[in-house]
């Protein structure tokens, strides 16, 4: 439980030194950042006990680039409270729903979700069940609920969840849990982006399996993306913005998977590679032989 | 001399494989039956989707199959007649089991009294033990004797009929109903290839060369100091009378010196061999650690 709130500490902090970096190099980061055409909505989603303000940056960043940005509305995200899960969805279809469906209809395009955290998770099931009003997913740092996996969210941050919602990850989750979606179905974009720094959501877990990635095809893309974040600074983080706007120009049915050394120039060709570590092949891509050789 | 190899029939292989499944299935449906006390509905998720698979596929595909064996198996030789008896009504009873074991499981979650918690352990251990002597009756027993015994033409009709249905879960392909538990074993290998990774750091034959180069750096510099005791004596005395009187101090300084860079250099021979082989350990240990990234 220490080395938890310790790791939540550092992860708070590394949030606070990427605003800062976000604010030194947003000159730079305009200049790069690739222009969503002024017909993209999009709505964004925050993450367990952030408010929808944590995500102005991310909004304006958006909408200064021709995307429309908005929250999701419902202020700060407080998790299920107490509700089990198809309660929950049902009310998020009801509220978060009906804004993507306003948006959708006026600007008869598809809306695009972008979640962080628990934010993903919603906006992952939304998409589920409305999947022809979305356009795309794109997730940061958001978790699958495992039903028995427990240990993967940040031990400081569950047990918040607990006092909120008085029931277990397990019997919130069910036993289906709610896990990345399948390789085909929805027919949707998901672009998970998780780092090896998160303090608060164990990276297996934000990580789409290699097995599901490998499966899909063109018609519904799943793309793991690995960025150098905090988990909370990942919505004001310049190299995760730049990334989020990359994947939400995109073309659906052309898609190609993230390439950030085009928007670098050449001499910063090493910082790159650091701030986008390639995919951790241990991670996700599993050899169950082992462990049945293992004992 | 090259040893001959025999190659198993494939329906052989992919039972056997099965049957290391399977055990690692039994092992962690025991550790959770010991680890948690079945009171709250997320204790019986993982039991659950266990007993589920047991019954979907293990009664269902993998022991039918066995069945087909075993039938070609008595019409070859009919000396197995008693072990093949054995083991079918084995099938049965386990067919059985894993119907009362998945009822009692959804009793003891409507209930969540201790009663039903303890019927659930009781049925399960009895299962668990049964599977595990069955199959290791198989193995030992019936499997060489059907490699033995059985024509290519029964081998293709036991491997048709377990390509009809695939593994829902260690197959090729993941069926969505038995994604919760694919990732709960995926996510369990993960983690002990990174423990293994991790452990690399700790492998107790660089360990082992570390220890042996410190040692042998000791003894040497021990052996020097011992070969130079007398000399080393002699000469402290010798600068400290001429330090007194004033003469030749110079020379005496740089003999000592001499003796210090001879001892010194020793240990920093020693210490850069030890740091090398502890180099060339981490190295080795971030390379299988970062391959990934690389």
């Amino acid at each position: 439980m220490l080395t938890d709130l310790f790791k939540l500490q550092m992860d708070m902090l590394g949030a606070r030194g990427e605003l800062a970096a976000s604010m030194a190099s947003s000159c730079l980061l305009n200049r790069v950042t690739p222009n969503g055409g002024g017909n993209r909505p999009v709505v964004t989603i925050p993450g367990f006990l952030a408010s929808g303000n944590t995500l102005l940056r991310l909004n304006r960043y958006l909408n200064h680039h021709g995307f429309e940005a908005e929250s999701w509305g419902l202020g700060r995200n407080l998790g299920p409270q107490g509700m089990d899960w198809s309660k929950q969805l049902d009310s998020l279809i009801a509220q978060v729903g009906a804004k993507i469906q306003d948006l959708a209809d006026k600007h008869s395009a598809p809306v695009s979700l972008v979640g962080q955290s628990l934010g993903g998770v919603y906006a992952r099931e939304l998409a589920l069940q409305m999947p022809d009003v979305v356009d795309r997913v794109i997730m940061l740092g958001s978790p699958s609920f495992h039903p028995y996996l427990t240990s993967h969210v940040n031990r400081v941050v569950s047990l918040f969840g607990y006092w909120l919602s008085r029931q277990s990850h397990a019997e919130l989750a069910g036993r289906a849990g709610l896990l990345h979606w399948d390789a085909d179905k929805p027919s949707l974009p998901c672009v998970s982006i998780h780092s090896p720094l998160d303090g608060v959501v164990d990276e297996a877990s934000s990580v789409i399996p290699q097995y599901i990635v490998e499966q899909s095809d063109n018609s519904a893309p799943r793309e793991n993306l690995r960025v150098l974040s905090s988990h909370i600074g990942m919505s004001v983080n310049p190299w995760v913005l730049l990334a989020v706007a990359d994947r939400l120009v995109q073309d659906r049915d052309d898609w190609q998977v993230f390439d950030p050394y085009c928007y670098y120039s050449e001499n910063l060709q090493w910082v790159v590679s650091r701030l986008y570590p390639p995919q951790d092949s241990e991670i996700g891509n599993t050899d169950i032989t082992a462990l049945t050789e293992s004992g | 001399m090259a040893v001959p190899t025999v190659k198993l029939p494939d329906a052989i292989v992919t039972l056997s494989d099965e049957h290391r499944y399977l055990s690692l299935l039994l092992d962690t449906l025991e550790e959770q039956l010991q680890l948690t006390d079945l009171t709250s509905p997320g204790d019986f998720f993982l039991i659950q989707d266990i007993v589920h698979y047991m019954y979907e596929y293990t009664d269902e595909v993998h022991h039918p199959t066995e069945d087909l064996m075993f039938e070609k198996l008595l019409q070859r030789n009919p000396d197995t007649e008693s072990e093949v008896a054995h083991l079918r009504r084995d099938h049965e009873f386990l067919h059985k089991d894993t119907a009362r074991i998945e009822k009692l499981l959804d009793q003891a979650v409507k209930r969540r009294t201790p009663k039903a918690a303890e019927a659930v352990r009781v049925a399960a251990s009895k299962y668990i033990n049964r599977l595990r002597r069955h199959i290791q009756i198989e193995e030992t027993e019936l499997f060489p004797s059907a490699v033995r015994c059985l024509a290519s033409k029964d081998w293709h009709e036991i491997e048709t009929r377990l390509a009809a249905r695939q593994d829902p879960l260690f197959g090729p392909n993941v069926e969505r109903d038995y994604r919760v538990l694919y990732e709960y074993f995926a996510s369990r290998a993960d983690q002990l290839s990174r423990q293994m990774t991790r452990f690399s750091f700790l492998q107790l034959d660089n360990m082992i060369l570390s220890a042996d180069a410190v040692e042998t750096g000791i003894a040497e510099m021990w052996r020097l100091l011992q070969q130079n005791a007398d000399s080393l004596s002699q000469e402290f005395k010798y600068v400290t009378a001429k330090s007194f009187d004033g003469r030749g101090l110079a020379a005496a300084l740089a003999l000592q010196a001499g003796y210090a860079g001879l001892v010194g250099t020793t240990a920093l021979q020693v210490t850069g061999e030890a740091a090398n082989i502890y180099f060339k350990t981490l190295k080795n240990a971030a390379t299988s650690f970062f391959k990934g990234a690389q």
